[in-house]
């Protein structure tokens, strides 16, 4: 099969689960870049023209909060996952363990 | 470390963005670029990469406003569409027609007003195709019905038949055959194409001139309006009565014109060297012509409206 064709449906299956894990791991604040290495050490491999987009987004639907760190010599700006954003992942994590479990039926129990 | 080429890009990427958003993606892009190009080295070299790899300014500012580039988007494509469509295959038929009529009534030259016909139809496309579109873009730009769906679809809105208004092409055959008609009757007074010794000579009565052509070029009018009708609305009984009285109009009003024995130009018959009782034959044959086709015509519409429902 094509490489490509390959990458660009593990691109698609990774896509919604960046949110979560950005979810999960601001429940510590962090900014931009510490976040992208955070989770690139994890193994989740994120573009940062994903990324940050990516965090304003989210910051904008009420899920994560923000605030400017002024007291290091570049300003950052650090987002923290809000309340609704707990809430949100809450469902997405049991989301995720039931399409897991859907899906082992599949893989280990034959086709049906 | 980061320099002026940095600045240049900041500057690039948010100069389109309104005033607080811009500040806002300005100090993140200023965060994000100083700290990837600290992780790689802090060099000139490392700072170019970097920006190189986040690409074009403008798309970076699309990713971070989320504001797609785009003229018309998919909320407002199809109303678009469909208008568009609509309002053109309504107005330059009319537009070409009342070219062509006003033209051949002055006396210009044919081709020159079919060609100017032309040239007033495009000009026509243009214009709508820009006043239609300014209007949604700013209808889209500006956010109304923002969250909305313009036109929810039910079940209601399919079609009553599988292919309810005529196909295209018989519509457009129609408005053309009627263009057409509408020319000849016109131009065979005008600048008829029947010459005799390099002197033109019109084919009908000019006498005609006095009643039946202009309620001849009414019905055509009316006709065109008819198909336009039939082409959204598809053949229903209601369609196939009117094209019925149409039809019976049109035969109400021709047949006193031919029975009267002044349908044809005198001199043309006088020139083809017809007798009373050729030119009477001649005239029947019409008749029967005639009603022949208006008959055949009122049946068609009757069947067509009785396929579209079954």
């Amino acid at each position: 099969m094509d490489d490509d064709l390959i990458r660009q449906h593990l691109q698609e299956l990774r896509r919604g689960t960046v949110v979560l894990a950005c979810l999960l791991s601001l429940r510590q604040p962090g900014y931009g870049y510490g976040l992208l290495e955070s989770l690139d050490t994890a193994g989740i491999a994120v573009d940062a023209n994903t990324l940050y987009p990516l965090l304003r987004r989210l910051e904008k639907q009420g899920l994560l909060t923000s605030e400017w760190n002024t007291d290091e010599a570049r300003p950052r700006k650090f987002y923290r996952t809000s309340a609704e954003g707990e809430r949100l992942a809450e469902a997405l994590v049991t989301e995720w363990h039931d399409i897991d479990t859907a899906l082992a039926r599949f893989t280990h129990g034959g086709t049906r | 470390m980061t320099t002026a080429l940095t600045d240049r890009y900041v500057h690039a990427a948010t100069r389109w963005l309104p005033g607080t958003t811009r500040r806002d993606v300005e100090a993140e892009l200023r965060e994000r670029i100083a700290d990837t190009v600290a992780a790689r080295g802090d060099s000139p070299a490392a700072e170019r990469e970097v920006l190189e790899e986040m690409g074009d300014p403008l798309l970076v500012a699309v990713d971070y406003t989320g504001r797609e580039p785009r003229l018309i988007g998919p909320r407002y494509f199809l109303p678009w569409l469909r208008l568009l469509v609509l309002v053109v295959t309504i107005v330059l038929p009319i537009v070409g027609a009342v070219h062509i009529i006003s033209g051949v009534a002055s006396e210009d030259a044919i081709v020159s007003t079919l060609i100017g016909a032309v040239g007033v139809m495009i000009n026509a496309a243009i214009q709508i195709a820009f006043w239609v579109t300014a209007v949604f873009a700013v209808l889209d730009w500006s956010g109304a019905g923002e969250g909305e769906t313009t036109e929810r679809w039910t079940v209601d809105k399919l079609p009553a038949t599988a292919k309810p208004g005529r196909p295209y092409g018989e519509t457009i055959a129609s408005l053309v055959f009627l263009a057409v008609m509408a020319v000849l009757l016109i131009g065979q007074q005008t600048s008829s194409p029947i010459r005799f010794d390099g002197e033109s000579i019109p084919a009908l009565d000019p006498g005609l001139w006095a009643w039946w052509i202009p309620i001849v070029l009414v019905l055509i009018a009316l006709e065109v309006v008819f198909t336009l009708w039939v082409h959204v609305k598809g053949w229903t009984w209601l369609a196939a009565a009117v094209n019925a009285a149409l039809g019976a109009a049109f035969v109400a009003a021709t047949l006193p014109a031919l029975r009267s024995g002044d349908f044809l130009n005198p001199e043309l018959v006088e020139r083809l060297g017809w007798s009373a009782s050729t030119l009477d034959n001649v005239l029947q044959g019409i008749i029967v012509g005639v009603l022949l086709v208006t008959a055949w015509d009122i049946v068609d519409g009757f069947l067509k409206a009785r396929r579209a429902r079954a």
